[in-house]
């Protein structure tokens, strides 16, 4: 069954900020452009507006921050002095896609809005905001991945410490739902020029006008500090959003295990490919072995 | 099973299919309960255990109920009765629930021994793809039509088709409404139509009266109240917006005196009442308590619901032993 014209307006109404306010402003025009049947526009007419702007900005203030949670530093940078374009994303139909491929999208989206801003930015900014932004994508990809895992049974839980007899003969080797990423800049820089924003606060801090994008293309124009970003998906037990009344949303939590190297460390990953021993690695390198093995981002064969 | 053929007057002819029919005295007694959610706090088990804790959980969640699999058999263990009250279900709106989804709901009933499944009436996921309502922010009610009762008809039958437990239908809160008729003439019908339960929130109601303009106890005699099985108490808040009083659920609020009010009035109504549930997700651990008293004593004093008292008598005594 497909939803009556009445039904479509009203989602419409509580999702789409745009039209919301040409409501407001204009009732007959819109009501006119959904073609709905005059019983209808008799219902519509004796909406009441406060009522209906209370119900959807309760819910753009929660699904916004819910989308903006995975893309904490884009989110900021690409957002910083227009939430409003954010909030777009909750007038597409992409909104109503189960909950990977909606945030998917979201990244899709803020990929989007970097396009449009492209003028505006110094080059080296646009650059740092990219490679920021396909980090976090990459992310929401990795953690959706392993949920997928996780309901067919077969997700990783966190790693066990290695025992003495992995650390004797035990072979290096990187652990599986592993990502490795180079930024020019490390995260914690990055985190501090758009006001230190986290997954928790990043859409409020955002409307509140806390972050400045200034700050943030101040990094990108200083001298390049590249880091190597290793970060190995775990599923971590079952997290519940909450919203109002209750409402939940039961998720499998995955967390990622993060370790960020100074400098560009590729060749460094690449010589894990051949799985060497500890004993086998120069002394330096099987010291900081062991450190990524503790961390959780590199494993021990058994 | 038995198969029922509603037909009320004006409403479309409808055959149901073969469903459990909806029967009051077959339910058990419950008490006065909480709802909590396992994994936050306060922690469902040991709220459980305190000394004049909760005589249910009522939980949402998950419709995999393996996810709270441990909890759950503590609570078994603790001889605490559950209720499943999910955040999943399509219960009015366009949008079918797909039978797979629906058949995990049934399991899930069955598994943890639910003596009824209850929801609000509202619209938990948009298109085909089943899901949970906090996707889209929150509940979306639905539009108070006769054609919008017309669907909500036909997601109902979907549950109780599917599902071999009884079905309470709890009205979502709101802070405006589009459409005609009033929630309690929409709820009252489609309880009628599909002959199933009712669960009453109070601060739910005040969100409806409010919204309407009308005064607390307005319109509740469009509900058959012999068929209110449970009421939940549950902190809010009044905003005003634009001049409109508008009622907020927060959980984690005490209970406002319009909520109080309705709860009392509702309490000396339905007879048949077999659960209270102190809606209390996001307290402060030591606010519940005292809260689940103060029910418990609301109760004593004046439900009309004999069992229940009988019921909640033993929990005080429990408590004061």
């Amino acid at each position: 069954m497909s939803p009556s014209s009445a039904w479509t307006l009203y989602e419409r109404l509580l999702f789409d900020e745009a039209l919301r306010e040409a409501f407001a402003a204009d009732r007959e025009s819109v009501l006119e452009q959904h073609g709905l049947a005059e019983v209808d526009r008799v219902r519509f007419r004796a909406m009441g507006l406060a009522g209906l702007h209370a119900d959807a900005e309760g819910r753009r203030r929660y699904l916004m921050a819910a989308l903006c949670r995975p893309y904490p530093l884009s989110a900021a940078a690409i957002g910083a002095d227009n939430p409003r374009a954010l909030s777009r994303f909750l007038s597409t139909p992409a909104l109503f896609l189960p909950l990977a491929e909606r945030s998917a999208r979201f990244g899709d989206h803020l990929s989007g809005l970097l396009d449009a801003l492209e003028d505006e930015l110094p080059e080296v900014a646009g650059r740092l905001l990219r490679a920021v932004l396909s980090v976090e994508r990459a992310l929401v990809d990795n953690a959706a991945a392993l949920r997928d895992a996780a309901g067919r049974g077969e997700a990783p839980g966190p790693p066990s410490p290695p025992s003495s007899a992995q650390l004797k003969r035990g072979r290096v080797r990187l652990p599986p739902y592993l990502l490795v990423a180079e930024l020019p800049a490390p995260t914690e820089l990055i985190r501090a020029a758009l006001g230190g924003v986290g997954p928790e606060d990043v859409f409020p801090k955002i409307e509140a006008g806390q972050v400045s994008r200034d700050r943030l293309i101040t990094v990108a124009r200083a001298e390049e500090q590249p880091v190597t970003l290793l970060c190995r998906g775990v599923v971590s037990g079952q997290s519940h959003e909450r919203a109002g009344a209750g409402g939940l949303s039961p998720l499998v939590e995955v967390k990622h295990l993060r370790v960020e190297l100074a400098g560009r460390q590729g060749p460094l990953i690449q010589s894990l490919q051949a799985e060497p021993t500890l004993k086998e690695l120069p002394p330096a390198r099987e010291a900081l072995m062991r450190r990524l093995i503790e961390a959780g981002v590199v494993e021990l064969t058994r | 099973m038995a198969t029922l053929a509603l037909n009320p007057p004006g409403a479309k002819r409808c055959r149901l299919p073969a469903v459990t029919p909806f029967t009051p005295a077959s339910l058990p007694t419950l008490g006065v309960g909480v709802s909590l959610s396992f994994g936050a706090e306060p922690d469902p088990v040991a709220l459980a255990r305190a000394r004049g804790g909760p005589a249910f959980i009522e939980y949402a969640g998950a419709v995999q109920h393996s996810f709270m699999e441990r909890p759950l058999a503590e609570l078994r263990r603790l001889n605490v009765p559950v209720l499943y009250h999910p955040s999943c279900l399509n219960l009015c709106g366009p949008y079918p629930n797909p039978r797979p989804w629906l058949d995990a709901v049934a399991a899930h009933v069955h598994a943890v021994g639910s003596a009824w499944l209850a929801q609000d009436v509202a619209v938990c996921f948009v298109g085909d793809t089943p899901g949970y309502s906090i996707q889209l922010g929150y509940f979306v009610p639905p539009i108070l039509t006769p054609e919008s009762l017309d669907e909500a008809v036909a997601r109902v039958m979907e549950v109780r088709e599917a599902v071999d437990a009884p079905l309470l239908l709890e009205p979502a809160p709101v802070t405006f409404t589009l459409g005609e008729l009033d929630i309690f003439t929409f709820l009252g019908e489609l309880s009628r139509r599909t002959d199933s339960g009712l669960l009453l929130d109070a601060g739910h109601v005040v969100s409806h009266q409010l919204a309407r303009g009308a005064g607390l106890g307005d319109g509740l005699d469009a509900l058959d109240l012999s068929r209110v099985i449970e009421l939940h108490i549950a902190g809010g808040v009044i905003e005003t917006r634009d001049g409109q009083p508008i009622y907020l659920d927060a959980h984690d609020l005490p209970p406002l005196p319009e909520t109080w009010q309705v709860f009392r009035l509702l309490l000396a109504r339905c007879e048949n009442l077999k659960a209270v549930c102190v809606e209390c997700e996001g307290a402060a651990a030591s606010t519940a308590l005292p809260l689940l008293r103060r029910a418990r004593e609301r109760v004593l004093l004046g439900a009309a619901s004999v069992s229940l008292r009988e019921k909640v008598k033993a929990e005080l005594a429990q408590e004061s032993r």
